[in-house]
């Protein structure tokens, strides 16, 4: 577990190497296992020195979850942390110098454990990635960390580290003096620390020595406390009050600020305690943590295929989805064909790949080198013949079924019969369109979002005759280029663009009904959707909308009723020529203003209705409940098969409030029979769509909560 | 049991300065404001000095030189007995408001007969907001106060009432234009107090921060104050408590919002006995006073519920109030006054508001009441009333009636 070693000059060398894992994670064990080992370092007189290193590739992370969300009290979970909090806090007293030899990633309390040694030094590896990532799953850091970064990096800076749980590379921590030194490889990082030891350095901590914070961190210092105040409208302007983890941090530091440190991390202790039994970080960290790790350990994946790995993949479409696919394929290693119907429009989507490239070679995130060494892995092209000895092909040209049905058609000629074909579609009808092919079982859905760079989600759509070794190779490629993967069923616009859809039209409907415009648009983003319904069917684009209802109406499901409130979008069009953000004009004014706002006239042609209008908290409920009823009637109807991928497939596909969870999490949050006596009291109201699923129903009855 | 008489038997004021650095009063320490303002008190009306039970001071900042309960410092500074004690409150603008307000209360109770009130503000040496507080400087209390700047909370007032630039300039034109009359034709040599340093060099001696030239050209060409508000996230909290509204129309502007003023004032109140036993000549009699609270965003829209709340108690309406001051630290905050009061806006701040004479927080309140003093005498009316609205939606009222 902890390795002693202790050299001539009286140096322990501590080695941290949990058995039975691939990385050292602080835990109630290594708790337990530090405590002896600082009692016999703290007795040692002859002791010189101590250096921290790690047997694994990383250095360590922590935060026990399992523990911290199985707790049963806040004591129990204060007192863990508290102990913790403590055994750092030895090491910082220890009279001799304690160096921290970073071999590799410090995470969370892990990196909280750096901090508190006398000096850290670190590997210069890519791998040595550090931080406090906390705050992106709802928590705080509970070790210290936070209060001693405030005195290393000043209060706002720390808070703007901490408070995007942002990780920084070992040359950034570098110079952000979070690090004190660097070292090339393993042996040099033990050298420097034993040679800084031997020079008999001073080591105690400014916040050991000096009475008080410089003024610049000092809260009480007028400028230092207005920069705090605007910090927090700041956090509030972000968070809308919907993360309460963030305003805890910026409490926990700034009341850290003007007590004396002891007190200050105790303070940090409370804090985090709080937040961990707060819903909110329960929802996050179940999302972004337990959700995620267990889809992208192969929860939807069919069993018995061996792992597929892309080598070379081909793209049809060089528009901005498929030089997106093509980018970050490339990024990942693996060779692109990217096809369009000219040679010089597949040059253009490999020049905007460029440009990507150029962006991070400017951010300093990557060398000119490594960036043409991406660029070239990509070969555009209007050659279909080059998709010879592709493993897979992705089609990402525009919505349209006779196109698509074409292009398999023409594709499945250059390609062997042994490659699977991935229509990237977010509403057409898999099964239809893998008619148009002669190997159906090698044809799937895959529903990229835009920007492809930065949506961390791909929605796999199996259609009829899709095999299931298709799916599991879709998943294992949506895994290699960094993604998490869904898998839905085929069946009229899938999960996310079926449940998202719910969205807008509830909005529209309420303008429809004569509710307010603004209250709308701010229910909806006050209940943590990135954008108001209006906004969203902007964004979408009013002809889209329409051309995919039209479709759903006229082909494919039997008995549709089209909702009313598409009237308002063809109106939209049709008399006031607005289509939405992509012309510049819809719900919102786009032009000549930094930011968009609503259409002045939209009062005028949809007015305020005269009766009482809807409390905002309706408005709220409405827009929320109406995505949350959909979502279950995709369990139900096997859509999608498990509530995670319906979690973090709302969040990552749409936007759905992340503080919730997820839009099954969501339900959850409310309570399941809180949410089926208020949906049945919104369907009285507002209509049969509130109607509650019989699978809510049960378990509404039997008490259960989702998983 | 038979309510005591409260009488007010002086009031003084020292004139407004500027409340920034180059601000004439800038050289005259807070104390020492005070100090003037309490001997003026005591040397007019002789024979009072062993009498005084307590003075109790209205400070907004109530830290630095102005901290440590001030009115104690002043009063052994200025020389009265050990024997009156001090007091410093602070109800942010309505703070000397509240002093009166106490100073009446305990002098009804009988506890207490000849009590000075009073306030301070010296902007000048004492920047606001260098006291901290836990609403503005505590980011969980901030948050869930949901305090943003008064300016950005007028703003917000403004827009909720559709109360347009225009409508707003034009309003604080006509401020601006009472003041110009008022400074000019009736100065109130008794009431203000010219300001003399340790050697007795004059400082200061008429309002310094009124302006000359104002007119609607120049009021429409300003730019708002409130320019960071949304790169802040205060236009985002104003959405959080009144979803109602897209955007918050900015339209509070350095001349349709009352500069910051440093300054002093002081009342002596007392019972009806203590006059006679002195021979004091009352100048009011307080009919009634009351202070509320509202909604802290919108934190500016509480002094129409204070007035109404003390004409009540004096089974009065607004109607039978023959003068009106109600402090205008940004022009909506008047026409917001005068449309919830059903007044017309000759019979409100009819000297010009504090968009022309400036804002001295802690201090505003015993200026108002001093100034409507001023104003019965001078148009020979005898219903008066003050009504203050302060940060974070607190507001006062009192109501007196000429002797």
């Amino acid at each position: 577990m902890i390795l002693y070693k202790k050299d001539n000059y009286g140096i322990v060398t501590l080695t941290l190497d949990m058995s039975g894992q691939s990385v050292n994670v602080i835990n109630s064990e290594i708790a337990k296992a530090f405590e002896p080992v600082l009692d016999y370092l703290e007795k040692d007189s002859e002791l010189k020195g101590v250096i921290v290193s790690s047997a694994k590739t990383s250095f360590l992370a922590g935060g026990d979850l399992d523990f911290l969300h199985q707790a049963a009290d806040e004591s129990s979970v204060f007192d863990y942390t508290d102990r913790l909090r403590r055994i750092f806090r030895r090491f910082e007293l220890l009279k001799v110098p304690v160096v921290a030899a970073i071999n590799g990633a410090a995470l969370g309390s892990g990196f909280e454990f750096t901090l508190a040694c006398h000096r850290r030094i670190a590997l210069d590896s890519p791998n040595t990635v550090l931080g406090l990532p906390e705050v992106s799953l709802g928590m705080i850091p509970g070790g210290g960390g936070i209060i001693r970064m405030i005195w290393m990096t000043g209060l706002k800076e720390a808070f703007n580290i901490v408070s995007n749980g942002r990780l920084l590379h070992v040359r950034e921590a570098l110079s952000k003096g979070l690090i004190d030194e660097i070292a090339e490889d393993r042996e040099m990082l033990l050298a420097k620390a034993r040679q800084w030891i031997l020079s008999q350095p001073k080591i105690s901590k400014v916040w050991d020595t000096e009475e008080l914070i410089p003024n610049h961190s000092n809260p009480r210092y007028p400028k230092t406390a207005y920069m705090i105040a605007d910090l927090t409208s700041t956090v509030i302007r972000k968070t809308l009050n919907n993360y309460p983890a963030v305003l805890a941090l910026l409490n926990a530091m700034v009341e850290g600020a003007m007590v004396d440190f002891e007190a200050a991390t105790r303070i940090n202790v409370r804090y985090f305690t709080s937040i961990i039994f707060s819903k909110d970080c329960r929802n996050q960290t179940k999302a972004f943590w337990y959700d995620t790790n267990k889809i992208k350990n192969g929860l939807g994946r069919p069993k018995g295929y061996g792992r597929f790995k892309a080598r070379k993949i081909g793209i049809i479409g060089a528009g901005l989805m498929g030089s997106g696919i093509a980018y970050i394929a490339a990024m990942q290693g693996i060779k692109v064909i990217l096809k369009d119907v000219s040679k010089n429009l597949a040059v253009q989507g490999r020049d905007y790949i460029w440009k990507m490239l150029d962006k991070l070679v400017q951010k300093q995130k990557m060398t000119v080198l490594q960036a043409n060494e991406i660029l070239e892995r990509i070969e555009a092209t209007e050659d279909i013949a080059l998709f010879e000895d592709c493993d897979l092909v992705v089609e990402a040209v525009f919505e349209n079924s006779e196109l698509k049905k074409r292009i398999i058609k023409d594709t499945e000629n250059y390609i062997h019969h042994d490659t699977f074909f991935a229509t990237n579609t977010a509403s057409l009808p898999i099964s239809d369109l893998a008619g148009a092919s002669i190997r159906p079982e090698n044809y799937v859905g895959m529903h990229f979002f835009s920007p492809v760079q930065t949506v961390p989600l791909v929605e796999i759509i199996k259609g009829k005759k899709t095999s299931a070794e298709t799916i599991a190779r879709a998943f294992d490629f949506v895994i290699q280029i960094g993604k998490i993967p869904i898998i839905a069923n085929d069946s009229p616009a899938y999960f996310v663009t079926r449940v998202s859809s719910t969205y807008f039209v509830e909005g529209l409907l309420m303008l429809q009904e004569g509710e307010c415009a603004v209250q709308i648009e701010n229910a909806g983003l006050q209940a943590g959707m990135p954008l108001g319904p209006l906004a969203y069917a902007d964004s979408l684009g009013f002809k889209y909308v329409l051309d995919a209802e039209k479709h759903f109406a006229g082909q494919i499901i039997e008995n549709y009723k089209s909702s009313s409130a598409f009237s308002i979008l063809e109106s939209m069009i049709q008399k006031f020529d607005r289509h939405g953000k992509v012309r510049e004009a819809g719900f919102y004014e786009y032009t000549n203003c930094e930011k968009p706002y609503l259409w002045p006239e939209l009062t005028k042609h949809f007015p305020k209705k005269e009766t009482k209008a809807l409390s905002q908290e309706d408005i709220r409920h409405r827009l929320m409940f109406i995505q949350c009823l959909e979502a279950v009637k995709c369990l139900e109807e096997g859509v999608i098969s498990n509530t995670n991928e319906a979690n973090l497939g709302s969040i990552h596909g749409w936007g759905f409030a992340p503080f919730k969870g997820g839009v099954i999490q969501f339900i959850n949050d409310f309570g399941v029979e809180e949410f089926v006596t208020k949906a049945k009291e919104l369907e009285q109201k507002f209509g049969p769509r509130f109607k509650v699923p019989k699978m809510l129903e049960e378990m509404a009855t039997e008490k259960s909560n989702f998983l | 049991m038979q309510q005591r008489e409260i009488f007010i038997y002086d009031a003084v004021r020292t004139p407004r300065g500027l409340g920034k650095s180059q601000g004439a009063l800038q050289e005259i320490k807070p104390v020492q404001l005070l100090s003037n303002t309490i001997l003026a008190i005591t040397n007019r009306c002789g024979g009072i000095r062993d009498y005084i039970d307590d003075i109790i001071i209205g400070c907004m900042t109530p830290v630095g030189e102005q901290g440590g309960d001030i009115a104690r410092a002043a009063a052994l500074f200025s020389g009265l007995p050990f024997s009156c004690p001090g007091l410093q409150v602070n109800r942010f603008c309505s703070s000397s408001m509240e002093s009166v307000q106490i100073a009446a209360s305990k002098i009804m109770a009988g506890w207490d007969e000849l009590i000075l009130a009073g306030g301070i503000e010296s902007f000048s040496r004492v920047p606001e907001g260098s006291d901290g507080g836990a609403m503005m400087f505590d980011p969980d209390v901030r948050a869930k106060v949901n305090f943003i700047p008064r300016n950005v909370s007028a703003d917000l007032l403004a827009t909720l009432e559709g109360y347009s630039r225009e409508m707003i300039d034009a309003h604080a034109l006509n401020m601006h234009q009472r003041a110009l009359t008022t400074i000019n034709d009736v100065p109130f040599y008794e009431s203000i107090l010219p300001v003399y340093d340790i050697n007795g060099l004059p400082v200061l001696s008429k309002n310094e921060c009124f302006k000359n030239n104002v007119n609607l050209e120049w009021l429409a060409s300003l730019p708002p104050m409130a320019t960071d508000s949304e790169d802040k996230g205060y236009d985002v909290m104003a959405t959080l408590r009144y979803p109602q509204i897209e955007d918050v129309n900015h339209v509070h502007t350095i001349g349709n919002a009352a500069p910051l003023a440093d300054g002093a004032a002081m009342l002596l109140i007392g019972s009806k006995e203590i006059g006679q036993k002195l021979g004091l000549k009352p100048k009011a009699k307080i009919l009634s006073a009351a202070v509320i609270g509202v909604e802290p965003t919108l934190m500016l829209q509480g002094a129409p519920i204070a007035a109404k709340k003390a004409l009540k108690i004096a089974g009065l309406t607004s109607k039978d109030i023959e003068i009106w001051e109600s402090n205008e630290h940004f022009a909506a905050v008047g026409l917001k006054f005068l449309q919830d009061m059903s007044l017309h806006s000759d019979m409100v701040n009819i000297y010009g508001s504090d968009i022309a004479w400036g804002y001295a927080a802690g201090a505003m309140g015993a200026i108002a009441i001093g100034t409507v003093l001023d104003g019965l005498v001078q148009q020979d009316k005898t219903l008066g009333a003050v009504a203050i609205c302060a940060r974070s939606g607190m507001s006062s009222s009192i109501i007196i009636e000429r002797c």
